[in-house]
């Protein structure tokens, strides 16, 4: 008699399900006595950045930051009997810029390895606007040295959150904290790039243009609110989606003569074209530039430096590294590891974020609160909850300042650095020329 | 007014190039029936090559040209034929080598094939030059004032370039033998081979010039504007087919016509205040040039001059 094909295909399926039981109860007895030998226990951290395409000059000096941070603690055995490991991920997408879709992915990968402790990134507030609900529901902590958007902490005017100022049910659906920011909020950095160009500067009326993204419509925003409370004017407020040409809105942009054009985004996001064409069009040639941390980069810097023109500021949401007196130490070990042009805006503070992770895992293991599990598919809620409440409590000293964290999770550090372009063959480009502690501003 | 006159003159020579690369969008369509979408990052090469050539010859973005010269110019003609004969060659292999195998399959076979085609040259060029932003050298050449009219010189003369390169493209198809054995091949390619055309060659040809004038355009492209990157064939593919659409695929006219229209529509839109629209015009450029393509097929499915003109190429 001839079988049915569909019926031999599912006993097939069948025999070979019982098979993979067979050979997943088999290597699991193995692997537990091996957790009994001794031996450095491995702990992972995680880190989320895009570090390729448009965006490598902002997210690859932030991991490599990270990771110079891990190789110390390894090297200097913070935590004997546990060797630390980097898994690093890149949430650049299809389009070559940092990806939502792909950074939700990266965190959700990262918290389902159990070995995993923490995770350090995004630079992307707009990236951070996806993972922050995945890890939160894990939980599983997220740090991030670059993310300066308002709305990811606590609810704010709605004019800064695209009409939505009541995110935090839908960004910690457990209800409590788990993400952390070494980065000044774009709130007191809107309000130090106004009051340096209104007062330092003496501009009076300013265009401002924004990349349509979280980040960037937030800074634009703020930088706009405290322009006005200044007494400047906003001539116009325009959005405009990263294109390859802003010739025709700055040819309008030119017939209005401003002091100053803001951009709010990042240098991959029109931050480069739009200072370069500006260059171009009769009338804006020596207007100056303004940005926030977006802009400040290596890849703007060296764009813009040999075209001359109008100024160009930018900032850094936080005290400037080399301030600190531990900064020489760092740029020295970190030189020596990634190269003397790997230096980037966000290399101090991926290194400093890392620490943060590293030294709340010390805490955690020297008070013996929790312990690690021992391999990928161990239990990691009660750990990784441990380090959540460790980076809570932190209270730590690097190269971007004092940090300890309030209630929303946002640093207590409201210092914020502005820079201009230099000489683009020395470091990243940019030239140290105040800082201003936004603390004091009204 | 002075603004007015200032955004007509950038949406033209920004049409341009949209009918530059819709030129080899519809030649492709008008003799195969292919949507050629490896065409855009052909013309994304064409910037690479000249950077290169350029770069070859000294002149480098660290160290920009400060005053016109005729060593410039020559350098400038240098890389202008080296864009076009690279495109023009690669376009001739990659139909060798991607669409001709495939010319009596399926239509859905070699649609696939093109776009295996683009994402292999995006490879390439990230390969080439990286995957950040390139910076393109800025040329020194002037502009011209007239109290509040600023007219970049750049603009006049990319448009008066890409409208000679449609001129000769017009005069070739429409009144040299070759151009009537292209006209033939796109009418009925058996008749066409029945009749002693050599069918493959003229094909072959019908790629050389379009992605040829795709090199052309990827030239002009870096005289104005201030960077490229290895996406860029993607996005600027995507309107220029819009535009070959809106002027009628396979037709001629209508593709130069169809990126002119396209490049006015980019930048009147910016006159759209902020209270009319919400963020201001620009923001809403993609939306209205998609609208306009939606009602065309709606009320109008073979585009601005489908009709009139039955002969294709």
């Amino acid at each position: 008699m001839r079988r049915r094909p569909s019926r031999i295909f599912a006993s097939l399926i069948g025999f070979s399900l019982f098979l993979s039981i067979l050979a997943a109860c088999g290597s699991g007895t193995p692997s537990t006595s091996t957790t009994t030998n001794s031996g450095p226990i491995l702990i992972k951290i995680g880190t989320d950045f895009p570090t390729t395409a448009s965006d490598a000059s902002t997210g690859l000096p932030a991991q490599d930051g990270a990771a110079l941070a891990i190789k110390q603690a390894n090297d200097n055995h913070l935590v004997p009997g546990y060797t630390f490991q980097l898994v690093s991920k890149d949430d650049v997408g299809a389009s070559g810029t940092h990806d939502q879709t792909v950074g939700k992915k990266n965190v959700t990968d990262l918290a389902g390895d159990a070995q995993v402790a923490a995770i350090v990134g995004p630079i992307n507030s707009s990236v951070a606007l996806a993972e922050i609900p995945a890890t939160n529901s894990a939980p599983i902590a997220l740090l991030s040295p670059a993310n300066t958007n308002d709305c990811l902490t606590k609810n704010t005017p709605a004019v800064e959150c695209g009409g939505k100022n009541d995110q935090m049910a839908a960004l910690r659906p457990s209800g409590k904290v788990t993400y952390f920011r070494t980065a000044t909020i774009d709130q007191y950095q809107g309000a130090a790039l106004a009051t340096y160009g209104y007062k330092t500067k003496g501009y009076k009326t300013a265009y401002i243009i924004d990349d349509t993204e979280a980040y960037g419509v937030g800074l634009a925003n703020n930088f706009g609110i405290y322009w006005k409370k200044l007494g400047g004017t906003v001539i116009d407020h325009v959005s405009i989606k990263v294109t390859n040409s802003y010739e025709n809105v700055l040819t309008t942009i030119a017939a209005k003569k401003p002091d100053v054009i803001f951009f709010g985004g990042n240098d991959s996001t029109g931050g480069i074209t739009i200072r370069q064409q500006m260059k171009t069009i009769a009338g804006l040639g020596n207007t100056p530039f303004m940005g926030g941390d977006g802009t400040k980069t290596s890849a703007l810097s060296k764009a813009i430096a040999p075209l001359g023109g109008g100024s160009v500021f930018a900032t850094i949401p936080g005290i400037d590294p080399s301030k600190s007196s531990a900064y020489a130490d760092f740029l020295t070990a970190y030189t020596k590891q990634f190269g003397a042009s790997a230096i980037g805006a966000y290399s101090a503070g991926g290194y400093d974020d890392a620490q943060i992770v590293l030294h709340a895992i010390k805490t955690v293991i020297d008070a013996k609160t929790a312990t690690p599990p021992a391999n990928a598919n161990g239990d990691a809620t009660a750990f990784r909850q441990a380090v959540i409440n460790a980076i809570q409590k932190i209270s730590y000293t690097g190269l971007t300042g004092q940090h300890s964290f309030d209630a929303n999770g946002d640093t207590s550090n409201h210092f914020i650095s502005l820079y201009t372009i230099g000489d683009p063959t020395q470091g990243d480009g940019w030239k140290f020329l105040d800082q201003i502690d936004t603390s004091t501003l009204g | 007014m002075a603004t007015f006159v200032n955004l007509l003159i950038v949406g033209l020579a920004t049409g341009a190039i949209y009918a530059l690369i819709a030129l080899g969008y519809t030649m492709v369509y008008g003799i195969i029936e292919l949507i050629n979408f490896a065409h855009g990052d052909i013309f994304m090469l064409g910037t690479f090559v000249t950077i290169a050539i350029l770069s070859a010859l000294g002149v480098q973005y660290s160290h920009p040209p400060t005053a016109m010269s005729w060593e410039l110019v020559g350098q400038l003609a240098l890389a202008c034929v080296g864009s076009f004969l690279f495109c023009a060659i690669l376009g001739v292999v990659i139909e060798r080598v991607a669409y001709r195998p495939l010319r009596s399959a399926p239509r859905l076979a070699p649609l696939i094939s093109a776009i295996g085609v683009s994402l292999v040259l995006q490879d390439v060029g990230k390969l080439w030059f990286g995957p950040t932003n390139v910076s393109i050298v800025p040329m020194p050449i002037g502009a011209i004032s007239a109290g509040p009219i600023n007219i970049d010189i750049i603009n006049i003369f990319v448009l008066i370039v890409a409208l000679a390169l449609m001129a000769g493209l017009h005069f070739l198809v429409n009144f040299t033998r070759m151009g009537r054995a292209m006209r033939a091949v796109a009418q009925d390619r058996d008749a066409a081979a029945l009749m002693g055309v050599n069918v493959n060659l003229i094909i072959a040809l019908t790629f050389f010039i379009g992605a040829g004038l795709a090199g052309a355009g990827g030239f002009i492209y870096t005289l104005k504007f201030p960077n490229t990157y290895f996406y860029l064939g993607f996005q600027q593919g995507l309107i220029a087919f819009t535009a070959a659409v809106l002027g009628g695929i396979g037709n001629l006219a209508g593709a130069m016509v169809g990126g002119l229209l396209i490049g006015l529509i980019y930048s009147f839109v910016t006159l759209i205040p902020n209270n009319i629209l919400p963020h201001g015009g620009n923001a809403w450029n993609q939306a209205v040039i998609f609208a306009i393509l939606i009602l065309i097929l709606i009320f109008r499915p073979s585009g601005l001059f489908g009709q009139h003109t039955p002969e294709k190429v």
